[in-house]
């Protein structure tokens, strides 16, 4: 009996490691899958307040709400994703006692999932704020497309990157987790970056996530052209994110399954 | 068949490098069921999961030309937190096999009642043991790897195992690591012996059990 063709078998690893993480991803939590837009929601809800609480309204467009679900998602489909991703083999070692399980697959199956998921809970919000609030249009979808991509590929390299450096050094999950945190007052989830001093924005020009997030709102948003984003350096940064934690993958991790 | 040519394969430890196999060949006939013999940390396992392809040689080929099981232990493969039959419905979807017909198999077999819908941490390692075996008898293999699990369960059970493998003994072969003797000559007519990282092949079991027994003392 010949043994199915290689990528048949990786097609039916991934998707039965996707259904199940899809059971484990949500199924601990009471709402469930609900929880997937229940935490953009918070987010969106506390800025809402503060803003409001400060008196003041949205840098674009007359939505608040749409504002805010343009910088939130983004940031938590790129945190999952590096945390997810980060932690798939941790989370799956029993499933590599299977020959045909391969670290990779477990990480491919994450990032299909938290791809799903963020574009799903993008398009619902955003439906929300069109049915209950106020109507909009989308200036140039393709390039809304491209950024969400641009997402997960940058959160991908970096969670892989993560998990790979971190079963060297176990503090690295720690001290990256600790970065993260203040990340996001940097990557212009709550403000354009055109407001900001000059100075604050030089350094803020290195983060690929602030770009991407100004040009997920210039392609979102009819009107609201931003001079910060540089589209080459955001596609760069998650191509070498990407590159560098699949050859980090290779390179130190050695040959064994369970290492 | 599984041919091992020039195989060797170390792990690093607090002490030095851990030898398992040195430059080791082996060739297993198909239609003979096999007892894996050698002393406690000579690296059985590990050779289980070569065969398997689970793990990866440091150096040589290991070859197979059968559809060759995962080790069946009672330790690994499993997902804590979903039930055995979510697990059950994994292993299907990973070896292309029909869900549906796979469950029902595992339910009947299994004998575990309403702990199938349990999840699998809440089960004794027994119970673990007649998950695996349950579902690796419902995927049809031609070579099972067995690592300590027909050890496992009371004496039903254990008549089970041994007539659900006799079924298939023209189509299946056996490699098995037990520390019991009896068990493995119950299951096995040839031997391989894994001593200082390298592999001696004995047509007859007995003659493998004679000389581990000279070896020993």
């Amino acid at each position: 009996m010949t043994p199915p063709p290689a990528h048949v078998v990786m097609a039916r690893v991934v998707l039965a490691v996707l259904l199940r993480e899809t059971r484990t991803r949500f199924g601990r939590y009471q709402f469930g899958y609900l929880w997937a837009f229940l935490e953009p929601l918070t987010h969106v809800a506390v800025f809402i307040a503060v803003f409001t609480a400060l008196g003041r309204t949205s840098p674009i467009g007359n939505s608040l709400a749409l504002f805010l679900i343009t910088g939130v998602v983004p940031w938590l489909v790129f945190t999952h994703t590096v945390n997810r991703v980060a932690k798939a083999v941790d989370g799956n070692r029993a499933l590599l006692m299977f020959p045909q399980v391969t670290r990779i697959d477990l990480m491919l199956a994450r990032i299909i999932l938290e791809a799903a998921t963020a574009s799903v809970v993008f398009v619902v919000l955003c439906l929300l704020v069109r049915l209950f609030e106020t109507r909009f249009t989308i200036e140039r979808p393709l390039d809304v497309i491209a950024v969400f991509a641009c997402l997960i590929v940058l959160g991908a390299g970096t969670g892989i990157a993560t998990g790979v450096i971190s079963s060297v050094f176990p503090t690295f999950e720690r001290l990256f987790a600790a970065i993260r945190r203040p990340l996001y007052f940097a990557s212009g989830v709550f403000f354009i970056a055109d407001n900001l001093p000059p100075e604050a924005r030089a350094w803020i020009a290195y983060n690929p996530l602030a770009h991407l997030i100004e040009w997920l709102r210039s392609a979102f948003f009819v009107g609201f052209e931003s001079s910060f984003v540089d589209h080459r350096y955001a596609v760069a940064c998650s191509l070498v994110a990407v590159v560098f934690g699949l050859a980090a993958e290779r390179a130190i991790r050695p040959a064994e399954k369970f290492a | 068949m599984i041919a091992l040519a020039a195989v060797s394969k170390g792990y690093r430890t607090r002490n030095g490098v851990k030898v398992i196999l040195r430059d080791a060949d082996l060739v297993l006939p198909r239609g003979r069921s096999v007892a894996l013999m050698g002393i406690n940390g000579a690296g059985k396992s590990t050779l289980l999961r070569i065969f398997a392809g689970t793990e990866r040689p440091d150096r040589g080929r290991v070859s197979r030309s059968a559809r060759i099981s995962w080790p069946l232990g009672s330790a690994g493969g499993f997902h804590g937190s979903l039930s055995g039959l979510e697990n059950v419905r994994f292993i299907a979807r990973i070896y292309g096999a029909d869900v549906r017909q796979t469950i029902d198999f595992v339910a009947d077999f299994a004998e575990l009642g309403t702990y199938f819908d349990m999840p699998v941490r809440t089960y004794s390692s027994g119970m673990r043991a007649r998950l695996a075996f349950g579902v690796s008898m419902a995927i049809d293999f031609e070579c099972y790897l067995v690592d300590e699990i027909t050890g496992v369960g009371d004496a039903s059970f254990q008549s089970k195992c041994r007539a659900a493998f006799q079924e298939r003994r023209s189509r299946a072969d056996v490699i098995m690591v037990s520390h019991s003797p009896r068990t493995l000559k119950s299951y096995c007519q040839s031997a391989v012996l894994l001593q200082d990282g390298s592999l001696s092949f004995f047509d007859n079991i007995d003659d493998a059990t004679a000389f581990y027994a000279k070896g020993l003392s």
